[in-house]
């Protein structure tokens, strides 16, 4: 390890060491090991956060919880790594399980703005709450993706620039805005394999 | 203990952003050509103020961009939320209405290269003026959109993702790379219905 390795990796790790001395006990969980850098929290008491995470640079980590109903949770499991300028956003609950790396400038929700009434502005009308999201063990989310309101399952590549609104099985890469399912893998021959939208291999046809 | 659960929903570090924030304010906003009250704006890089008016209650991000050049103006009335990494670049005018909420990573402007000389690198090259720009009030931009000298109509919805570029009317909801008309308020119905590329109902 050169010396400019060892004094930029450095000051990550200090920079983190100071964030967490300060405000780690407010957070619900914060594992050992995991390395915070600046970033920007709302509600710290109803975040979970694993152990070994890696959060770079100006993640944005929010929950909002309404009126009487249970707290919103957001959960981060083991060995994440969020890249920088992501965001994650709970109204109700999002969880992202052990070992998921996230790319830069990342976007994942369980909620967007309602605009049903045209008299009102669009900003002073209420949040509305979409679907909970699941974000499976080993997933790979590209860079300027966008997950909002689905589960994704185990293994699953989420090619770079795609929008994600619908649930998505375990095993699959999947592009696009809407995202579709482009290849998925094949138990059988146990490779990665062609598929048409519906998910279907394109051998067997 | 009320003192800690109080800390637990605001932590410190978001006292400190507004705290510098407020420093930010007091120290350039004689700058500016207009700088309403109560607005703030978190680590911007700013060109130009004397021809950038902002209004009342603004809530700019981290790290936003606003610039005017060659006499550009850009106006921002009250009460609009910029997100986080967004550009605003005017060389004529930029307009934004009331109580606009844009989302992160947005690009908004009225110019663009121009690229007819190609003995020439394209940065050497003149900026070309596209049309000004008008955000109408109440409207919701998504994230990562890029608008370019076009109009938008009152409450409208322009989806994540998408790149503008011919002029929208009121109340529609639009998507897409070239963006379409997607969905618009019935008033007859008094609904969102969707529509085709044109702007017609689809009947159902």
């Amino acid at each position: 390890m050169t010396l400019f390795k060892l004094f930029h990796s450095g000051v990550i790790h200090f920079k983190s060491f100071c964030y967490r001395l300060f405000w780690g006990s407010s957070f619900g969980a914060l594992g050992k090991g995991t390395v915070i850098v600046s970033p920007r929290i709302f509600n710290p008491r109803d975040i979970y956060i694993g152990e070994k995470c890696l959060l770079s640079h100006f993640v944005w980590l929010a929950t909002l919880s309404k009126g009487n109903k249970d707290n919103a949770k957001l959960q981060i499991g083991n060995r994440v790594r969020v890249g920088r300028f992501s965001e994650i956003f709970a109204v109700q609950s999002v969880v992202i399980e052990d070992g998921v790396i996230m790319a830069e400038n990342t976007y994942i929700s369980d909620n967007t703005h309602s605009y049903g009434d045209i008299e009102e502005y669009i900003c002073d009308q209420p949040i509305e709450h979409i679907g909970d999201v699941v974000i499976g063990n080993g997933s790979w989310i590209g860079r300027n993706a966008c997950i909002i309101g689905c589960k994704i399952g185990k293994n699953c590549v989420i090619g770079a620039y795609s929008l994600v609104n619908k649930d998505i099985p375990d095993n699959c890469v999947v592009v696009g805005n809407p995202a579709r399912i482009i290849k998925r893998y094949n138990p059988q021959t146990k490779h990665w394999e062609k598929t048409d939208k519906n998910g279907k291999f394109l051998n067997e046809q | 203990m009320l003192f800690i659960e109080f800390f637990k929903t605001i932590p410190p570090h978001e006292i400190l952003r507004k705290l510098r924030c407020r420093f930010f304010v007091w120290l350039n906003s004689y700058a500016f050509g207009r700088f309403g009250k109560r607005n703030c704006l978190f680590n911007p890089q700013i060109l130009n103020a004397k021809n950038i008016f902002l209004g009342n209650d603004l809530w700019v991000c981290d790290k936003v961009w606003l610039a005017t050049i060659n006499g550009g103006c850009l106006t921002i009335k009250d009460h609009v939320i910029i997100g986080r990494f967004s550009q605003i670049y005017a060389t004529q005018s930029i307009l934004i209405e009331d109580n606009v909420l844009m989302a992160e990573n947005t690009y908004i402007s009225d110019n663009s290269h121009s690229f007819d000389n190609i003995s020439l690198p394209i940065w050497k090259q003149e900026l070309i003026k596209l049309n000004p720009v008008i955000i109408g009030s109440g409207s919701w931009i998504g994230r990562n959109v890029c608008i370019m000298g076009c109009k938008i109509g009152k409450n409208c919805v322009i989806g994540a993702y998408s790149f503008v570029k011919k002029d929208v009317p009121d109340n529609c909801v639009v998507a897409g790379n070239p963006a379409r008309i997607i969905k618009r308020y019935n008033p007859q119905t008094k609904q969102w219905e969707k529509t085709d590329k044109d702007g017609n109902f689809i009947l159902q």
